[in-house]
Formats: C-alpha cells, structure tokens, sequence
C-alpha cells in the first residue's frame, strides 16, 4: 500500500533567516533561535508518510514545533520549504490537473493558490484545536457552526445542512435539543465534540488533532478519545495526533514521531518508542511520564 | 527476545529471519516500521504476560476487535467466534459485555488470551501465558493453544513451568 499523502522537507522559519541557522539550531544546541540572525527555526526538513486510516502520533516538549506542523498541513501558514503531496488514488473528485499524467502523487499542494488551498482544504482535511475558541465560533449555535463550514464548502440547501449539523451532532454525542444552543454554555467535552463534529462535517480524509484532550477531565478525556477510536475506524480517517501525553498517544496511534527543537529526533513504532526509546530526549520524555 | 521479534525492542544487531505468507523472507530486525505494522496485522500475533486495559472497552470487544479488523467477516460472525472462545475459557455471561479493568487477574489473562487467539495468526509470540492462571483454566488454555497448532500456527513461548512446557512443545531453547 502506497502512502495518501507524502510530507518532504517540511520547514518553518520564523524572521529573516540566516545561513547559519540551521547549524546553530536544533536538539544539539537546545534552542530552535538562531544566535546570529534572532530567527526562530520552528521545524526544519520534517518528512513523513501518512497512510489510509492510521493515526500517526507526534509528541515532544512545548515549542518543540508540533502545532507549527499542523498548521503548516492544514494551509493555515506558509511554509519556508517542503512538500505535501496526495496520492491520486486518495478519492478526491476536485482539481483532477494536479496530477501529471502518469504520476502517482499530485504536485506540491504547499505549492498551490490561496484558492485552490481553501478547495482543497475543504476536500481533504479537518482539524480540531486544543483551544475551542480557535475551532468554533462560541457565539453562534452549535449547529449554526457547522452550516457554516458546509457553506464554506459549497453546500447550499438550508434543510439539507440542519440534517448534516443533526446527525454529526448526534455522532459525537449532543443532544439534540441542545444543537441551536452556542458552544459557550457547553463545558469543555462538549465543546471538543461539537470541533468534532464540525471538523468531520466535510467527510474529511485526514483529520489533524492538536492536544484535544489536554485540560479535560480524565474522565471526560476518556469519552472524548473513545469517540476519537469510533470515528476513526467507522470513516477510515487518518488520524495526526499531537500529544504531550503519552497515554493518549499509545491509546491512539500505531507510529509515533518524536520532536525537540524544531527537528524530528525519532520515529517509530508507539511500543517501541515507549518501551525501547533510542534518543535520549525520548528516553527523558517517557521516564517522566511512566 | 520475543520483544525484539515482535519489534517491540529494536534489536541492537542480528537478524530475525521470517518466513512471511505475505512478504517472503523477511528479516523483521530491520523492517520497515510500516511493514512491522502490516505483519503484526496480519500474521503475527503477541500474548503479553497481562491484559493492557483499553478503557471503557468491553469484554467482548475486546475479543472480537481483531477478528472484525482482519477476518473480513459480518459482526455476527465475530460476536458468534469471540463468545465460542470466552464460552471455552469459562468466562461467566455476565462478564462479556463488562469492562475488563474490573476482572481478577485470571480472567484478564484468558481475555487477553482470547484476543491474541481469536484471528489465529500465522505465528504467534506467547509471554509466560498461564503464569496468572488457575490449574483449571491452565487446561483450557493448552487445549486451545494445541488447537491452534493443529491448524497451522506457529508459536514461540516462554514458559517457568517445566513439566508444562513439555507438554505443548516441540523443541526447547534454553537461555542461561
Ligand atoms: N508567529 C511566530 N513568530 C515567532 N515564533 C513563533 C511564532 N509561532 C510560533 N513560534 C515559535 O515556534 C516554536 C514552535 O511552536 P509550536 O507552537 O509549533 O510548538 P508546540 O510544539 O506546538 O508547543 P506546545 O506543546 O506548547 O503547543 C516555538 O518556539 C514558538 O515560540
Ligand atoms: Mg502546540
Ligand atoms: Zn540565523
């Protein structure tokens, strides 16, 4: 089985840059800033495949570029070098001329017009944030907030999306009676599940997941992940979860990429991560967590 | 060793040569961690010394899970093998549909065993398996592993007991 989509060389520097930064930054010198130009290199020459249905973890300290990395894939940043490409085969019945005519991958979707990034988004990708303020508007309905990304993706008919907003609603366990009520007066589970709804409203192929349980309850941390499990093998998604937490990273992924300081530092098998870690910064990360 | 088999340790140096349905000979030493995944899908399966709990996850899914994600059958027909096997290992009724972080420590141990037997994969990595258990459910345990042989899976244990050992292998490899 070939990969759905291919990441290559994924970088994102913040300030003017340099040509030292890259060799005065990164796991060895214990910083991800530049000491010569003040530019902070947030992740350098990060490569990866992401297959059908898997879920691939990312763990590593604060700053150490995750969230960069999603928002880099999710088009919301530009990124200073790489690629992202999508194997032809993945489904998508939008923008047919990004593929060569023999090739297996389209080309760059880095690479693409503001436009066709917003198309493509909508056709390929949901995200859901740590922060629920950033996924959802609090103040409009929880359903109106779902209208609004089908809108966004083209959907037209007002009947039709109170259906969709209804039956996703109903997936991530709102009630029903509870749909024309904003976010806001929801606690912090519900408002992940109404991000999760809205995020799977487009019938994503690719759902990114920065610390969505970080902040919960246990409790409620073990709801929404159960829920995260169901969604995933019921539409085959493929899953990039982003996670200090260890735990929620075994529970979830079968591969695992370990960041520090903007660069990748290892990238494995979760149970051989956990269990047999090779850097010594993964070595640290899980002694602190067991 | 076993983990270093199943990928679980990464072997220092060595090789660990398999002979796979799927890939041909393999050295699962230095395998791609995509392929490791592949094989432990669909053809190599691991019983670790006690049940990993995944919350909020019941008993009997915890046993079917495997046989819906790789046998290609209808959830009926899962639910029909994974009861068949909790019947065999004496799991009372009341437990299947019960979250397994509430069992005792044997009955943990026949789910997990349950939920490494129940897709029979082709090679199959066993933990000191019986270690937690009763005598009587020891029985049970054995006759399902030397079912399983009889219809060809290979397996690689590790066992205390002696007298045990000798009863469900063929050959011993001891390590001093
Ligand atoms: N707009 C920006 N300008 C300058 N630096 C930035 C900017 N955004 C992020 N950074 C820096 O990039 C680095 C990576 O940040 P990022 O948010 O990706 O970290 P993270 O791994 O997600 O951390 P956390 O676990 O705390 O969420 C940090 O050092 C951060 O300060
Ligand atoms: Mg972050
Ligand atoms: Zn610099």
């Amino acid at each position: 089985m070939e990969p759905l989509i291919r990441i290559r060389g994924l970088s994102k520097r913040f300030g003017n840059g340099c040509h030292r930064c890259l060799s005065a930054t990164g796991p060895e010198f214990e910083t991800n800033m530049c000491p010569h130009c003040g530019s902070v290199v947030a992740c350098n020459d990060v490569s990866f495949d992401l297959y059908k249905n898997e879920a691939l973890g990312i763990v590593g300290e604060s700053g150490s570029g995750k969230s960069t990395l999603v928002r880099l894939l999710h088009f919301e940043w530009d990124a200073t070098g790489g690629s992202m490409e999508i194997h032809r085969d993945a489904g998508l019945n939008v923008m047919q001329e990004l593929f060569g005519d023999r090739d297996i991958y389209s080309r760059n979707l880095l690479g693409l017009s503001p436009f066709q990034k917003r198309q493509m988004r909508n056709a390929l990708m949901g995200i859901v944030y740590q922060n629920p303020f950033l996924g959802l508007r609090m103040n409009v309905s929880s359903g109106g907030n779902i209208a609004e990304r089908l809108l966004g993706a083209g959907w037209r008919n007002i009947g039709r999306m109170r259906e969709r907003a209804a039956e996703l609603l109903e997936k991530t366990e709102i009630p029903l009676d509870r749909m024309d009520e904003p976010p806001k007066n929801f606690s912090g589970g519900m408002q992940q599940r109404v991000q999760i709804a809205k995020a799977l409203s487009n019938n994503p192929l690719i759902l990114y997941l920065d610390e969505v349980t970080t902040g919960l309850d246990l409790s409620v941390q073990a709801r929404v992940l159960d829920l995260i499990r169901t969604l995933q093998s019921e539409y085959k998604l493929s899953l990039l979860v982003v996670s200090h937490d260890l735990g929620v990273i075994n529970l979830l992924c079968q591969r695992t990429m370990v960041m520090k300081y903007g660069r990748v530092v290892e990238a494995g098998l979760t149970d051989q991560i956990l269990q047999d870690p090779q850097h010594k910064y993964t070595q640290l990360l899980v002694a602190s967590q067991l | 060793m076993l983990k270093c088999i199943y990928r679980t340790y990464l072997p220092g140096s060595g090789s660990v040569w398999y002979d796979s349905a799927e890939y041909g000979r393999i050295d699962l030493a230095t395998l791609p961690d995509r392929a490791v995944i592949d094989i432990r899908t669909r053809e190599m399966g691991y019983v670790s010394q006690f049940l990993k709990v995944i919350p909020r996850v019941s008993a009997l899914d915890v046993v079917m899970e495997p046989i819906l994600a790789r046998n290609g059958v209808s959830r009926d027909e899962a639910r029909i093998r994974a009861v068949g096997l909790l019947e065999r290992l004496r799991i009372p009724e009341h437990l299947f549909d019960a979250y397994p972080a509430t069992f005792s420590g044997g009955e943990q141990q026949r789910i997990n065993i349950a939920h490494a037997v129940s897709w029979k994969p082709r090679l199959l990595l066993l933990d000191e398996p019986t270690a937690s258990l009763d005598s009587g459910s020891v029985e049970l345990v054995l006759d399902i592993l030397r079912e399983l042989r009889r219809e060809g899976t290979t397996m690689i244990g590790i066992f205390h007991d002696t007298e045990l050992m000798a009863s469900v292998t063929d050959s011993v490899f001891t390590i001093c």
